[in-house]
């Protein structure tokens, strides 16, 4: 027995608290139930809230804001160079993934609801029997829950756990975790190619990243040869209805730092992007097909082909997602040379099925970590080879799991 | 406008990019979240339970 319930408080709304727990702690229903709130917690973010908003945050930034700002720079007299890098990069690109905030913001504050309210600590305690199953406890889903949010802090958070060899592979694990980092590309191609199911396919892809995890932490237990698990003790709070302030105090502490990194490594990201999608190897150039990212994307578009990919756009947009994953979404509308999310969309379902498109949320979801994540894994582990073994991991189950997808999905579509 | 200044706008907009790269590059070396640089509530949660 690897886990403890405990109440924090014996009051007279401990009995209504116990009532609830019978129901969504219970060994058969209480993983349908958590499954069920995650589906409704991205209903919510991607189809009844979040797109909407986010589609007026669109004809905003591709209308009155891009046309202001045009209008601003021919005025000022500015070239048409530095009206491309300020016009096609930093606004089309920053803005188109600052366009994916309303949905962020809402599965943020979706989490903190599930927080304040008392339900994490029971999520925690459901899960605790399926990670028994694998080696973990319930103590490796806080980190892992927590890396939904961000990786760098999840891997951070597994310094929670005592015992060494679980504490690596919870944080050899905790990039399988979709980051919120990985949202705004999510968000591109769902509202591209699945309109109706919006939030089944977002869900299906987080949750294929606790199955890709779970599977791994099986396999390194048995390389491990983990047997003394840690004592998992959680306190469960009440129930109670979350505080409006507590909500926004904690979904803006959670989304802030997607604000602030917008103003650093996506505006940085979109620059460098701009500069390779404008410079080749005989200096400045008009065509971008003659640019350095023309010349690496295509370079390597052999390799992606067999997954679905077949432009060299894609390919070295997910090259800048190393530095952070948001930065996907906005190379990708300096690299295709478009004015935002609309006209991205419109070129996606050109060069993109169905299939493939879900092969490619595979890939991102699977593929190499940050470079913050990577930092994170060296520093808790003590060693460079723990992230350069994550690196390498992480790109070759990327490719083996879409490779398969796109395969056998092919026979059938 | 002229060239010059154009051109100084390009270098000024460039070279902050290429700041950040090197900065988010060099942070993620050193423990840091490298995209956020406050303190975020995992890291002061974990210091106010001082788990090293």
């Amino acid at each position: 027995m690897t886990s403890t319930i405990g109440y924090a408080d014996a009051s007279k709304d401990h009995h209504i608290t116990s009532k609830i727990d019978k129901v969504v702690t219970h060994p058969v229903f209480g993983l349908p139930i958590f499954i069920g709130i995650f589906f409704l917690m991205f209903k919510l973010s991607f189809d009844w809230i979040g797109t909407p908003l986010s589609d007026w945050f669109n004809v905003l930034l591709s209308g009155p804001i891009s046309e202001t700002a045009s209008h601003f720079l021919i005025s000022i007299g500015t070239l048409p160079f530095l009206r491309s890098l300020i016009l096609d990069g930093i606004i089309a690109g920053v803005g188109g993934v600052l366009t994916f905030i309303p949905q962020i913001f809402v599965l943020f504050a979706c989490i903190s609801v599930l927080e304040d309210s008392g339900y994490m600590s029971r999520a925690a305690l459901v899960t605790d029997r399926l990670m028994q199953l694998i080696g973990l406890n319930g103590k490796a889903f806080i980190p892992l829950i927590i890396g939904f949010g961000c990786n760098v802090t999840g891997i951070m958070a597994a310094r929670t756990i005592e015992q060494p060899k679980e504490r690596l592979v919870t944080t050899l694990i905790s990039p399988f975790m979709s980051c919120s980092a990985r949202l705004p590309i999510y968000s591109l191609f769902v509202a591209a190619f699945f309109n109706r199911h919006q939030a089944v396919v977002v869900l299906s892809i987080y949750f294929l990243g606790i199955v890709i995890a779970l599977l791994l932490a099986k396999m390194y237990q048995l390389i491990f040869r983990i047997k003394d698990g840690s004592v998992f003790i959680v306190e469960l709070p009440q129930y109670h209805v979350p505080k409006p302030s507590i909500i926004m105090m904690s979904t803006w502490d959670k989304g802030k730092s997607f604000v602030k990194k917008a103003g650093t490594v996506i505006f940085a990201g979109t620059v460098l992007i701009w500069l390779l999608s404008n410079i080749g190897p005989t200096g400045p150039v008009s065509d971008i097909s003659l640019s350095f990212s023309a010349i690496i994307g295509r370079w390597l578009l052999p390799i992606f082909t067999p997954i679905g990919i077949s432009s060299w756009q894609t390919i070295s947009a997910l090259m800048t997602g190393v530095l952070a994953k948001e930065v996907i979404s906005s190379s990708m509308i300096v690299l295709f040379h478009l004015s935002g999310q609309t006209g991205l969309i419109a070129t996606l379902s050109t060069l993109f099925t169905p299939l493939s498109a879900y092969c490619l949320l595979i890939f991102v979801l699977i593929y190499a970590p940050c470079f913050a994540t990577l930092g994170a894994i060296k520093a808790e582990t003590g060693s460079t080879k723990w992230a350069v073994y994550s690196v390498a991991s992480s790109l070759v189950i990327a490719y083996a799991v879409s490779f398969l997808v796109f395969q056998i999905g092919s026979l059938f579509m | 406008m002229s060239l010059l200044i154009n051109i100084v706008i390009t270098l000024v907009i460039v070279s902050i990019a290429t700041a950040i790269i090197i900065k988010t590059v060099k942070q993620s070396s050193k423990d840091k979240c490298g995209g956020c640089e406050y303190q975020c509530e995992t890291k002061m949660l974990l210091e106010k339970e001082k788990i090293k």
